[in-house]
């Protein structure tokens, strides 16, 4: 019975969770009929340097929305003392057009990056998690 | 020698043997059972017998002592385990039973087996090994006692391995396999090629640069503000 409640335990821990911003990823923001969310895990990703790949994409539909989003990418920002790759962006007031990417803390040797798009409307968030070293070699790699 | 011609001598039997363990063993529980033993070996080739048993009895009996003396093993407590519940008459349990009853001391195996599964009544069985009916009662209940214990460490041991099993199945999963799904205004979309278009796209959208455009209409925001 306990292996059965640890199994079930390790299988519903997600690699984001602990982030602020790991709400929008289960649903929890944006319901799941109004988002594309992608998923991508294990070999397919080693092109990438990357052993998970998680993103969100959807428009808001209110200023509300987007408020609360900028407002959770802002706190994960603040309190993982991150290092912001670019900086196209305002801690005060969402922008209309604004990019955010981090690199949080690792854990379990992974390095690991959080990304927020905004596009008027348009919102994408991502959360990566691997050995891949910089955004820079990211940058690189999609080329 | 006949069941009955047993069944006849085994009173007097039993009591020759007692004396003779007792020379070993003194007057313990031991030699008591040491006899239930003795009695028990002699039930069971007592179609190879011929009258009189008393010599060949008193061998293995003499056998026994010394063999029990040689072990002195040190036993568990068994008193402390309940003894409330009846054997299930699922299949499956019977035959990990029946393996588990082969691991018991030899008076407790042929009595269960009497019992069981050749369908004595306790008395009957005293009866042919010159016992009271009351220590073949203890000698079942032990038995049950013993065989509820061994299964239940053949069950958490079984449960153990599957739970080891599952977790490293699951973390040789997690390294290496994949997996990718996608999630269009809740629509799931499982071929790799969709997905992988979707996340290329994605992350060419997040790290392209600034067009003009974009700088400019950041502008007119700061502006406008």
């Amino acid at each position: 019975m306990i292996i059965t409640a640890c199994f079930s335990m390790l299988m519903s821990v997600e690699a984001q969770s602990g982030l602020h911003i790991a709400p929008l990823f289960e649903g929890k923001i944006i319901p799941q009929q109004r988002m594309v969310e992608t998923r991508v895990k294990g070999k397919m990703l080693s092109k990438y340097q990357l052993t998970l790949f998680r993103s969100v994409r959807f428009n808001a539909n209110t200023k509300q929305e987007i408020a609360h989003i900028h407002d959770l990418i802002e706190l994960d920002k603040k309190q993982n003392q991150v290092h912001p790759y670019s900086e196209n962006y305002s801690s005060k007031k969402s922008r209309s057009k604004e990019t955010l990417m981090l690199q949080l803390p690792k854990t379990d040797k992974h390095n690991r990056f959080l990304c927020y798009k905004r596009n008027n409307d348009e919102i994408t968030v991502i959360y990566m998690e691997g050995t891949l070293s910089s955004l820079d070699t990211l940058r690189e790699l999609i080329k | 020698m006949t069941t009955e011609e047993f069944q006849q001598q085994a009173e007097a039997l039993r009591l020759q043997l007692i004396g003779i363990a007792q020379k070993y063993l003194g007057a313990t529980d031991e030699a008591e059972d040491i006899v239930q033993d003795a009695m028990i070996k002699l039930w069971l080739m007592r179609d190879q017998l011929m009258a009189p048993v008393s010599g060949f009895a008193s061998v293995v009996t003499r056998n026994l002592c010394i063999d029990h003396l040689r072990k002195q093993h040190t036993t568990v407590d068994i008193s402390k385990f309940p003894d409330t519940e009846e054997w299930s008459d699922d299949g499956e349990q019977i035959e990990q039973m029946l393996q588990v009853i082969d691991t018991l001391p030899s008076a407790q195996r042929t009595i269960l087996r009497m019992h069981h599964l050749q369908g004595m009544k306790t008395s009957e069985i005293a009866l042919l090994l010159g016992s009271s009916e009351v220590s073949v009662r203890q000698k079942l209940s032990r038995a049950r006692r013993m065989i509820r214990k061994r299964l239940l460490a053949i069950f958490a041991a079984a449960s153990l391995l599957i739970g080891v099993s599952m977790m490293a199945v699951y973390f040789t999963r997690l390294s290496t396999s994949d997996d990718y799904v996608i999630y269009v205004y809740g629509k799931k979309y499982t071929d790799q090629q969709t997905v992988m278009a979707e996340m290329k796209r994605t992350m060419g959208e997040m790290t392209e640069e600034n067009t003009q455009g974009e700088i400019e209409q950041q502008l007119n925001d700061l502006f406008s503000n």
